[in-house]
């Protein structure tokens, strides 16, 4: 609870002093991006700040090399 | 192409500066533990292989500066290769300077809540270290390389006490057999060496364009990397000097067992905590480098109109980053292992070779049209 | 490239200092303390560690200190002793440990730990499940002592009252230290040294002994270092033989001293040799170097131990002339026979317990890698019949601030 609070008001923070100064000079574009980024931030954070477990990320980086690290691995005769 | 968005200037020993620190970084807490458990106590034969096999990898990446001196990574990603595929590549390379930072926050993180403050949660480490880190890309990539350069005499100072106060504890024996399983599992440790501490250093290609150029940079570049290079020579070194190879492996931090191992006539002893200093500045200047490359890069490949005003979402986005990056220690060290250095390898060596080759065939049709 | 001015310096000078002193102050906050903060008070710092075992769990006693009692500014009250001891049981070490808190006011901390004692009995069944924790936490630091508490058990050792040292696990890190330097039956082992040896390969690692001389009972009590003679103390007693974690046997005076000497270990002892008539010799020496060389000769291990000494004569109970250069070879020859006698007597020692104490196959291993690759299976009956080579090498440098033995001008 107060990790969601503390989040939505760096959030709100950020959207007051950055994003709609942005917006009032018509950078739009930066606008999208910031947003999106503010956006996955706060998604992100709330995981963290309450310790909730979310998948890694790196999982998927396993996934994609695993099949070379495998081979290597096993080619050489490293220890895994 | 000058860059509308970076204004600063960095000295040529203000790279080599962050070249050092860069290289050091966080191979300093985790690479001995690497090299050791690959290749037990032949690993320091691993580092000088390593860092042999660096030696192109970094003239690649001088290749690229040369041929776009004014360019940053990004752009000359997005010059060579379109707006559509270069916009992708581009987006690609900053994510990866994303992760890498999320990593290091979390290793940082991980190292303190391990070995000294056992109870506190990692975020309040993550806090702590995105704040200054925010801080300073606040500021600009100048202050904090001069920041970079104002802490280097005393990390330098420091590393030599260490290494100094540790000559008595030195046991040769440690370092035999020699080669006694072959040149297999030297290779293998070899490995690493070229990922963390140089492969690593792509993240440079965002800031050399910004480096005032003279007559030694080139040469200088390749020697601060040596040098970061036999830093960590030294320390793989004496870490199985002193520990021994099965304590180097088996121990997830061989380094401050080494610090801890100081003990000058029963006075100047239990200093490891003072030593630990110089790891995070380390980090922190590698982590500051994937930073500042990551907005840099996203600022760039959208086009956007600076990237300080990215900083406020950077920063949520790795307190969450570093958090979820990995659900625990295991799972991280076993990527570290088995998986990361081959994202590195394609990002710091695959990459750049299709970057020069597309250069390269540029050039060849511009010829063939003249 | 001018520094830009911070926003602060362009307050007026009314908002600025309270502004300063504000921030001060909230940069206060982040120092005053962090999560990890442990007050003194809140901790039992833990000087030495024993771990016993009892039929089903270990059994951890713990001596900690007591502050007050050991403090320069406020003398001792009597009757409370220095140290206290806490014990718990559990099948988990780190249980064991939390458990503790039941009876101690204070959790117990343990990065100052000067000694660990490993009871006899756990040490016969194999210590390496308990070296685990004490590897894998934080707080635990690698410079203390191990120890192995002969006929009797870690908690036993922890409980006497030492004359001379106020704390018991000082006193027992300060003699050992000593006394491997200075008469060498002992041989100080920390935390990754021992784990090394168990780990290395064609290694065996050792403890010195410590035992409990006289009576378990008085030496509890305060009355015993009340005595200028204290009926009871804690003396270290030769070496405790490992085969990997497991105790097997001890090595007695002569043959630990035969011990170091192999393992180069020796900085000073005292050597008797007997002279030609009645009476001894004791030589100090001085300087000590053994060099240990392995070599594979027509497929069978050899293992040449050198040994080069400096030794000055230290005491002379007979009529022996110091001042004849013959006298002196003499005694030369005689010096190097004894060491190699006591060195022998270790190998043979060993030997009879089937463990390689010395890293002789390691030496191997780390010099004819090759051959260590075939012969390490069988290096239990190679121990045995290994051909050891000694080579002692020995200089009488100085005779002492005397010429000739005093006793030997006394006219009938």
């Amino acid at each position: 609870m107060i990790g969601l609070t503390v989040i939505l008001l760096c959030v709100a923070a950020l959207i007051w002093k950055t994003l709609l100064p942005m917006l009032r000079r018509g950078e739009f574009r930066d606008g999208v991006v910031f947003s999106v980024m503010l956006a996955g931030g706060a998604f992100f954070s709330f995981f963290a700040a309450n310790l909730i477990p979310f998948p890694a990320p790196l999982h998927l980086l396993v996934a994609v090399y695993k099949p070379f690290s495998q081979w290597l691995f096993s080619a050489m005769g490293w220890k895994s | 192409m000058k860059n509308l968005l970076e204004k600063g200037r960095i000295s040529t020993r203000q790279l080599a500066i962050l070249i050092v620190f860069m290289t050091v970084g966080d191979s300093i807490l985790i690479l001995p533990s690497l090299t050791a458990e690959a290749a037990d106590q032949n690993a320091w034969l691993s580092v000088i292989l390593g860092g042999a096999l660096a030696m192109p990898v970094l003239w690649i990446w001088g290749a690229l500066a040369r041929f776009y001196p004014q360019a940053n990574l990004i752009e000359i990603v997005q010059s060579l290769l379109g707006k559509w595929l270069g916009g992708a590549v581009a987006l690609y390379y900053s994510v990866y300077f994303f992760f890498v930072a999320a990593g290091l926050i979390r290793e940082l993180g991980d190292f303190f809540t391990i070995q000294i403050l056992a109870q506190t949660p990692l975020r309040a480490i993550h806090l702590l270290l995105l704040f200054v880190l925010a801080w300073g890309l606040a500021k600009g990539l100048e202050p904090i390389v001069r920041t970079g350069e104002l802490f280097f005499p005393w990390f330098l100072l420091m590393l030599t006490a260490l290494i100094v106060c540790l000559t008595p504890n030195l046991r040769p024996v440690n370092l035999k057999p020699f080669l006694s399983e072959g040149i297999s599992p030297v290779l293998h440790g070899s490995l690493y060496v070229l990922v963390y501490p140089f492969a690593e250093l792509v993240a440079l290609l965002m800031v050399l364009p910004y480096v005032n150029r003279k007559a030694n940079t080139k040469r200088d570049y390749y020697l601060a990397a040596l040098f970061g290079g036999l830093i960590m020579l030294i320390i793989v070194l004496f870490s199985l000097l002193v520990l021994g190879p099965f304590l180097t492996s088996n121990q997830v931090y061989p380094t401050y067992a080494l610090a801890k191992k100081v003990n000058i006539g029963n006075f100047l002893q239990r200093v490891e905590a003072v030593v630990a200093i110089i790891w995070v500045l380390s980090t922190f200047f590698k982590t500051a480098i994937h930073s500042y490359a990551f907005l840099l890069g996203m600022a760039e490949t959208f086009k956007l109109q600076g990237y300080r005003r990215l900083i406020g979402p950077y920063v949520l986005l790795q307190f969450g980053m570093a958090y979820i990056i990995t659900p625990n220690f295991t799972f991280y060290t076993d990527v570290l292992y088995k998986y990361w250095p081959f994202w590195d390898l394609t990002n710091a060596l695959l990459l750049p070779l299709i970057l020069l080759a597309a250069h390269a065939a540029g050039r060849k049709r511009t010829a063939v049209k003249a | 490239m001018t520094i830009a001015k911070p926003p602060i310096a362009s307050l007026s000078c009314r908002i600025r200092k309270p502004l300063l002193l504000l921030l001060c102050a909230a940069l206060l906050l982040l120092l005053t303390g962090c999560w990890n903060r442990r007050e003194l008070d809140t901790l039992g710092i833990a000087l030495g560690f024993g771990i016993d075992k009892t039929e089903s769990a270990y059994r951890v006693s713990v001596q900690v200190v007591d502050p007050g009692q050991v403090s320069v500014s406020r003398p001792a009250s009597p009757g409370h002793p220095p140290t206290v001891l806490f014990h718990s049981e559990s099948p988990s070490l780190y249980e064991a440990l939390r458990k503790m808190t039941e009876v101690s006011p204070r959790k117990i901390y343990l990065s100052h730990i000067r000694v660990l004692i490993l009871g006899e009995e756990i040490a016969r069944e194999g210590v390496g499940k308990v070296l685990d924790m004490l590897s894998r936490d934080a707080e635990f630091r690698t410079d203390f002592y191990l120890f192995v508490a002969k006929h009797t058990t870690a908690e036993n050792v922890l409980k006497i009252f030492t004359p001379l040292s106020n704390i018991p696990a000082y006193k027992m890190y300060d003699a050992l230290l000593t006394s491997s330097r200075t008469w060498a039956p002992s041989a100080t082992v920390t935390l990754d040294q021992f784990m090394s040896r168990i780990v290395g390969p064609g290694l065996n690692p050792v403890l010195t002994a410590i035992e409990v001389a006289g009576d378990q009972k008085k030496g509890e009590l305060p009355s015993n270092v009340s005595r200028i003679s204290a009926s009871t103390m804690l003396r270290t007693k030769g070496l405790a033989i490992f085969d990997k974690d497991k105790l097997v046997g001890w090595f007695n005076e002569e043959e630990s001293i035969g011990y170091n000497y192999i393992m180069n270990q020796v900085k000073s002892t005292i050597t008797k040799v007997p002279c030609e008539s009645n009476g001894l010799i004791a030589l100090e020496n001085i300087h000590s170097v053994t060099r240990l060389k392995s070599r594979v000769r027509n497929g069978s291990p050899v293992i040449k131990v050198k040994l080069n000494s400096q030794v000055n004569i230290g005491e002379v109970q007979c009529d022996f002339k110091t001042t004849e250069p013959e006298n002196i070879r003499k005694l030369k020859h005689s010096l190097e026979q004894k060491r190699i006698e006591m060195m022998d007597s270790a190998v043979e020692k060993a030997r009879e317990l089937h463990v390689d104490a010395f890293g002789f196959g390691n030496a191997f291993y780390r010099n004819q890698p090759a051959y260590w690759r075939k012969a390490e299976k069988d290096w239990d009956a190679l121990f045995q019949s290994l051909r050891v080579d000694y080579d002692a090498n020995i200089q009488i440098l100085k005779v002492g601030t005397v010429f000739d033995p005093f006793h030997a001008s006394v006219k009938e």
